[in-house]
């Protein structure tokens, strides 16, 4: 589920198709909006894919390691290889 | 139609309501074998008979569900819920084409191309196993064995290191990888999909990246709900349980398998340094002597020249695999030549069986064919039952056996095999060489016999079988008829006409007396008429008993539903039916099913949790339906043990919806505001689903009961459940009604909705501002003068008033009409053409005398 508080968005827990919208209405509200997703469980698709096209800045990662990975992917800026992490370990 | 057809069609349909039934059985109870042997007879006996007829893809979609029952049956597979969806698709495929040919005699145009992948499906889970035919390749799948170019391209974009730990762990195991790269379709939330969850569940996942859209567009045009990413992702499982994930996908996602080895094509480029080729001659004398160490050795200090060069990844690869003993020395060989010319790694030879490296010779698995061979043998030495070809038999069966061992580079385990082929032999038991093949396959010894057995016994056990399967059959065929529900129906109207030409009696009795003065004439037809009268009676509810239809057909239609809708939902649903031997009308029956499902669905939808746990509930919720008989109504009851009705919430959203002022919503009771769940336009859901919640609401339940004569009552306790009982008449051919006369005029009225009948005096009445109103039994009921709601000019009043006292939604209310006349039974017909929309009339029913009665509908005249 998705909580905004003093400009940054909270996720939690899940994040179903329909927290896509208000999501999406969140990012584009704030220009300096902030993610907070230490206690995001999983996320829909949709969730998904909004998180890594605004490149908005994540001020906890989310706990589960693989989701954690496809976030920092988006965003390495040195082009570096990121650290890899077995979607099977991580689970 | 030919008669064989018609009657292969009545037999396919209750064949595939017998499968259906016991595959849903198999789900509860998936040990259960004589289910499976239920459920295989009828496939096959279907299968069978549709061999008469030219529809060749209905057999062979049949014929491909039968060899799946047969692996089940023979424990080569084991039963798993996505293999009843298919085979109840199948089924559901079959039967509309059953539809099709019952219409045209003919299987639609498209069948072919519907059966192929229907039939690819079940065929998917034979697999390799070699039986049930040729399993067609689905054209996306392409086996890149050997063949670099088919590889995807986006495992150059793979990191290194994941690269590198997957040619390690595949060397490891010796399976063949898959690449899958799986692009939802844009619009694919919509029907709830999540491809990202689906694919995060990738059994053996070894690798799972995004594929971004080529540029992201700016947030302002972003549409939330439109799928614009894709997934690429390794795994090291068995291609058919990559495909069981992505099946409801397929069209969408490729599926790749290759050799780990083949990923040395992207273990970089060298550029062909000089300096490279030099010092990469010593890489190649440590590979040719096969020191994989020093190679290793070797290969870290070069790096630490060439770090950041074009040769270094390839140096990379080297010092992390050549200390591997599991990965082959081509693999190597290649990376090495690769550095020492500068070329890019080619990919190496696959190896083949007999050049296998030693680890694999210990614990690999046998080759597929040599596995097949063993199985044969085995099979062979089961079936042969004569003694005189067994000594035969095993000799060529020990001989065939050593030799694939051989092949496969299982000398040990081949001498073994010779060794006990020879004392099979002189013992003339073959039990001894099978169970030594068995061991070599690692197989349990039950399993693989009882594997072979059956198989093998076929073709003597089903001659003896299939006879004795049919006696029962047959004996039920001579005592039941299959009859034309046109014919009943016939013979149902021309009753109602007896019944009607019978009630002419008495009025030509009356005649005989009044017009003709024959007292004794009158007297012999009203005999006559008693007689006629009783077998009237007699033959009326004999063909009611045909007529009869026990719950247990509509019933039957839910477990499937139930099950589909409840794994839609992802909630965990038992479905407990009880009473379904209840009968009632067939008209009766066939009205239920549209308001059971409606409220089956808002069970399932609404009623049930999905936090049962946190409700401290067992996780199972169950969905009661039950059905018994209550005098002359037939009680249909869909009880769940969900969240229950909130009569609070029901106040609220009453008066949001305006149906209610806030007074008013007060002052009901609990379980009239649960009531209100049937009033019109009335939804609590908050949000429209895709199982219920269209807005088309509990009314229409309601609505649908009412017409067929029954009503509705709901009951609900927070947290505890729902139950809404649907009461129905037992039959609704004939219908009970009082007449009654107003201003000269007869009508009729239902007599199940007639409380009672009272004469009061004029001065009893009281006037109530415009409304009248009388006191019977210290009650206030309200007065309706019927002439004045039918618009009927007006009577002289009389000094007493005949009240009619009858129950309209609970509510007594007292008609004054003119005069009371008799009950009879009548056939209601409702009224056709331009008066079907006169909403005040139920229909019209025919007196014995001729005359047209009108049967009103209550509700409506006095709205």
């Amino acid at each position: 589920m998705i909580r905004v508080n003093n400009g940054v968005i909270h996720l939690e827990g899940h994040c179903p198709v329909e927290d896509a919208e208000p999501l999406l209405e969140a990012l584009q509200a704030g220009g300096d909006a902030a993610l907070e997703l230490g206690g995001c469980g999983s996320v829909h698709t949709a969730v998904l894919q909004l998180l890594l096209a605004s490149r908005t800045r994540v001020l906890t990662p989310p706990a589960d390691a693989l989701l954690a990975r496809l976030l920092r992917n988006g965003r390495a800026p040195d082009g570096t290889a990121p650290e890899e992490v077995n979607p099977k370990q991580a689970a | 139609m030919n008669p064989l057809l018609a009657q292969f069609l009545v037999e396919a349909r209750e064949q595939i309501g017998a499968t259906t039934d016991g595959l849903l059985g198999l789900e509860r109870a998936p040990g259960n074998t004589d289910l499976l042997n239920g459920v295989f007879r009828s496939v096959h006996t279907l299968k069978g008979s549709s061999g008469l007829f030219e529809f060749p893809a209905l057999t062979s979609v049949l014929h491909a569900g039968e060899d799946l029952l047969v692996a089940l049956r023979e424990h080569r597979l084991v039963l798993d819920p996505a293999m009843l969806d298919q085979v109840l698709a199948a089924l559901d495929l079959v039967s509309g084409w059953l539809d099709h040919i019952d219409n045209t005699g003919l299987l639609p145009d498209d069948a072919a191309g519907r059966g192929t992948p229907v039939i690819a499906a079940l065929r998917a889970w034979l697999g390799g196993s070699g039986l049930g035919g040729p399993v067609p390749a689905a054209p996306v799948e392409t086996a890149a064995k050997g063949a670099g170019s088919a590889l995807p391209s986006w495992l150059r974009e793979v990191p290194e290191a994941v690269l590198l730990d997957t040619v390690e762990r595949a060397a490891a195991t010796g399976t063949p990888l898959l690449a899958v790269s799986y692009r939802p379709e844009t619009q694919c939330f919509f029907k709830g999909d999540d491809p990202f969850a689906l694919i995060r569940q990738l059994p053996d996942g070894l690798y799972l990246d995004v594929e971004e859209p080529a540029a992201w567009s700016p947030l302002a045009e972003t549409d939330p709900f439109s799928c614009i990413v894709g997934f690429r992702a390794l795994s090291a499982a068995p291609r058919d349980e990559v495909r069981h994930l992505l099946r409801y996908v397929d069209s969408q996602s490729e599926v790749v398998e290759f050799e780990a080895a083949q990923l040395v094509r992207f273990a970089g480029s060298p550029v062909g340094d000089p300096l490279a080729r030099e010092l990469g001659g010593a890489l190649v004398a440590h590979h040719e002597r096969g020191d994989r160490a020093s190679l290793a050795e070797a290969a870290a200090t070069l790096l630490d020249t060439f770090d950041g060069t074009a040769d270094a990844a390839v140096l990379r690869w080297i010092a992390r695999l050549a200390p591997n003993p599991t990965v082959a020395n081509p693999v190597i060989g290649s990376l090495v030549t690769a550095f020492a010319t500068g070329t890019c790694p080619a990919v190496p030879e696959p190896a083949g069986p007999a050049d296998a490296g030693g680890a694999s010779e210990a614990e690999g698995d046998l080759p597929s064919p040599v596995v097949r061979l063993l199985h044969e043998q085995m099979e062979m030495l089961h079936s042969v039952r004569n003694d005189a070809w067994i000594g035969g038999c095993i000799g060529s069966a020990a001989k065939l056996a050593a030799k694939a061992l051989r092949y496969a580079g299982r000398r040990a385990d081949a001498e073994r095999i010779a060794d006990t082929g020879e004392k099979a032999f002189a013992a003339k038991d073959a039990a001894l060489l099978v169970r030594a093949i068995e061991e070599i396959l690692g197989k349990k010894p039950a399993k693989a016999s009882d594997a072979a057995r059956p198989k093998a016994a076929t073709p003597g056990t089903s001659l003896a079988a299939v006879p004795a399967l049919h006696d029962p059959a047959h004996e039920r065929a001579s005592t039941v008829l299959r009859v034309d529900q046109s014919r009943i129906d016939a013979l149902m109207n021309l009753i109602g006409e007896l019944v009607v030409a019978k009630n002419g009696l008495p009025f030509l009795a009356r005649r005989a007396e009044n017009v003709y003065g024959s007292r004794e004439m009158a007297r012999e037809i009203k005999e006559q008429h008693a007689v006629i009268d009783r077998i009237a009676l007699e033959l009326r509810n004999s063909i009611m008993q045909v007529r009869m239809l026990p719950v247990s057909t509509v019933f039957q239609r839910f477990p499937r539903l139930v099950r589909d809708l409840s794994r839609k939902l992802g909630k965990h649903v038992e479905l407990v039916i009880e009473g379904e031997d209840t009968q009632a009308d067939k008209t009766v029956i066939e009205n239920l099913f549209e308001p059971i499902l409606h409220l089956v669905r808002n069970s399932l939808d609404h009623g049930i949790e999905t936090d049962r746990d946190a409700m401290g509930k067992p996780e199972a919720a169950t969905l009661t339906l039950s059905a018994s008989q209550d005098n002359d109504q037939v009680v249909i009851r869909v009880a769940d043990d969900g969240r229950g009705i909130d009569p609070t919430a029901m106040r609220r959203k009453a008066v949001e919806k305006g149906l209610l002022d806030e007074e008013a919503a007060g002052r009901l009771t609990d379980e009239e505001a649960v009531n209100l769940i049937f009033a019109a336009g009335f939804s609590t859901a908050a949000e429209v689903t895709d199982v219920s919640g269209r807005g088309v609401g509990m009314d229409a339940v309601r609505t649908t009961i009412e017409k067929a004569g029954g009503r509705v009552d709901v009951s609900s306790r927070i947290g505890a459940g729902t139950t809404v009982s649907l009461h129905l008449p037992l039959s609704m051919a004939v219908t009970r009604v009082m007449t009654l006369s107003v201003s000269g005029s007869q009508f009729g009225i239902p007599m199940d909705e007639i409380a009672e009948t009272v004469r009061i005096p004029r001065s009893d009445v009281v006037a109530i501002k415009d409304k009248e109103a009388f006191l019977l039994r210290d009650r206030i009921i309200p007065l309706v003068h019927l002439d004045r709601a039918l618009s009927l000019p007006p009577k002289e009043e009389a000094e007493e008033i005949a009240v009619l006292v009858v129950h309209v939604d609970k509510q007594p209310i007292g008609l004054a009409i003119e005069a009371f006349g008799e009950g009879m039974e009548v056939i209601v017909k409702p009224l056709e053409g331009p008066l079907t929309d006169l909403p005040d009339y139920l229909g019209t029913a025919l007196l014995g005398d001729g005359r047209v009665l009108l049967v009103l509908n209550l509700k409506e005249v006095l709205e």
